[in-house]
């Protein structure tokens, strides 16, 4: 439902947005090279962890910003250790959000 | 020099004639082979003491390098010590295996010093103990905080997720006044009031975690008919006749005297977990009487549980195939709840299952049964949570 929220929201500001429900649809949905990715890491069907290293690792030109409610040190040091752009903790401060993606993509 | 060399040489071989030789010995040498034998048996002596330590600290000691190595000495004191028994024969042929005394000597001293010395060893002893035992004190400390640490992770998740759906609806919702949508509107506020219910519903179940450890054994004994409360708690499921059988096998003179509160927070977990994991298939609940004690069983016909997740699913936050956390499958706080209640009454929660067989819990409740209108027990002898086993809820 948060996620449904910030697709409206972004919708509304006068982005372009997909949304992928799961880690299937997101891999199949970096294929058309979006600017942006924002990665939640819990997935239905497996770790969003998994799609920021397969950008990684074939070298896509994508901006992945990570966002979790995690507060397990581990996990975050092994997903900062893969190179996302950001990482932001939940819940997301709308305002930073927009401005980065604003200073990032104007 | 030379007649020197030859007489040494003589006298090492034993001599020119070796039945002379004997005779020699057997006259002659009495004073040797006593020498030997008063020193095997000095050594002997050193290694009885030896061995008495031993036999009283090395049951208790754990294995360990140190421990091996000390055993080891202990065999070559052994060897050296049966070597002097046996040289007696040669030494009568071979004299100059007399020089074998010499090497006797040498261990005895030692063997007395470190007899002498088991005081000191008693030391090492104790220290290897106290060593051992704060390596098992860090390991079971780790584990604690390692089930502490993914337990704070889980809560963590699971209040900032609907938080994160609060605040995102919000600025929606503000985005979309702007607009004067007010279907939109009503929309984020249903989001808004799910995820806020969402919270709630996480603290009042953390809530009751800790509660539980906070009250702990119960003395409370209710006298209620189970069936009359097995009907109640079930009252309060929505399931599909068409797709969930339920079927409930109490015998309708069953009464209890014990917490009629945790014994309902028992069913109603037992049985949400159940109707949550069976989409398709039937429930059955069953209890019997085996003299004062009860036995209750929630038998469904899900997906089960694989052996290796039988015991963690007990555990705080813990549920299987559901990674993201997916909160409409309930927050994994019901069945560690179930089992504590049943710990805190005296009795214990275990789980029988197989993957795609469906999953059986059981409940045993000794001395619970109300027998012809008299209590079996007056006295609970609630069990509590088991040590080490409980973890507290933490903050």
């Amino acid at each position: 439902m948060a996620a449904r929220a910030l697709r409206s929201i972004l919708r509304r500001k006068g982005w372009t947005v997909s949304h992928a429900e799961d880690l299937q649809t997101a891999m199949r949905l970096i294929e058309e090279l979006p600017d942006w990715i924002l990665l939640d890491l819990m997935l239905p069907d497996g770790d969003g962890a998994e799609l920021l290293g397969l950008v990684r690792e074939r070298g896509l030109p994508i901006r992945v910003m990570v966002t979790t409610g995690s507060a397990d040190r581990h996990r975050l040091d092994l997903v900062l250790g893969l190179g996302p752009d950001y990482l932001f903790q939940k819940p997301i401060d709308l305002e930073q959000l927009l401005r980065r993606l604003e200073e990032e993509c104007p | 020099m030379v007649g020197a060399a030859g007489e040494f040489v003589g006298w090492f071989a034993g001599g020119p004639d070796p039945y002379m030789t004997l005779v020699h010995c057997m006259n002659h040498d009495w004073v040797w082979i006593g020498i030997t034998v008063a020193l095997d048996l000095t050594i002997a002596a050193g290694y009885v003491m030896i061995a008495r330590h031993w036999r009283r600290n090395e049951l208790e000691l754990p294995d360990s390098p140190a421990k091996r190595a000390l055993s080891n000495m202990k065999a070559i004191f052994l060897f050296c010590g049966l070597c002097g028994y046996l040289f007696i024969p040669i030494k009568m042929f071979w004299p100059a295996w007399r020089l074998y005394d010499a090497f006797l000597l040498v261990l005895a001293y030692f063997t007395w010093r470190y007899a002498l010395g088991a005081r000191t060893l008693a030391v090492v002893y104790r220290q290897l103990r106290r060593t051992d035992q704060l390596a098992q004190d860090l390991a079971a400390s780790l584990a604690d905080s390692r089930r502490k640490s993914e337990f704070l992770s889980a809560l963590s998740h699971d209040l900032r997720t609907p938080l994160n759906g609060i605040v995102l609806q919000a600025e929606l919702a503000d985005l979309v006044l702007e607009t004067g949508d007010p279907a939109a509107v009503r929309e984020s506020l249903a989001e808004i009031k799910a995820c806020a219910r969402a919270s709630s519903d996480l603290l009042k179940t953390y809530l009751e975690l800790g509660q539980i450890d906070a009250t702990g054994a119960t003395r409370r004994r209710d006298r209620f008919r189970l069936k009359d409360l097995i009907a109640a708690v079930l009252a309060r499921f929505a399931v599909d006749p068409a797709r969930v059988r339920l079927t409930v096998e109490v015998p309708e003179n069953l009464r209890l005297a014990t917490d009629e509160a945790k014994i309902e927070k028992i069913l109603a977990n037992l049985l949400e977990n159940a109707v949550k994991y069976t989409e398709i298939g039937t429930i059955v609940v069953e209890a019997s009487a085996d003299g004062p004690d009860l036995s209750l069983t929630v038998t469904d016909t899900g997906p089960g549980v694989a052996s290796e997740f039988q015991e963690r699913i007990f555990e705080e936050f813990f549920q299987i195939h559901n990674p993201e956390r997916d909160r409409r499958k309930g927050f994994g706080l019901g069945l560690p709840i179930a089992r504590r209640l049943a710990w805190q009454l005296g009795g214990a929660l275990t789980l029988q299952s197989r993957p795609g067989s469906g999953s059986c819990f059981s409940l045993q409740l000794p001395g619970v049964i109300v027998l012809d209108g008299r209590e079996a027990r007056t006295d609970a002898n609630p069990a509590g949570p088991r040590p080490g086993e409980a973890v507290s809820a933490p903050g």
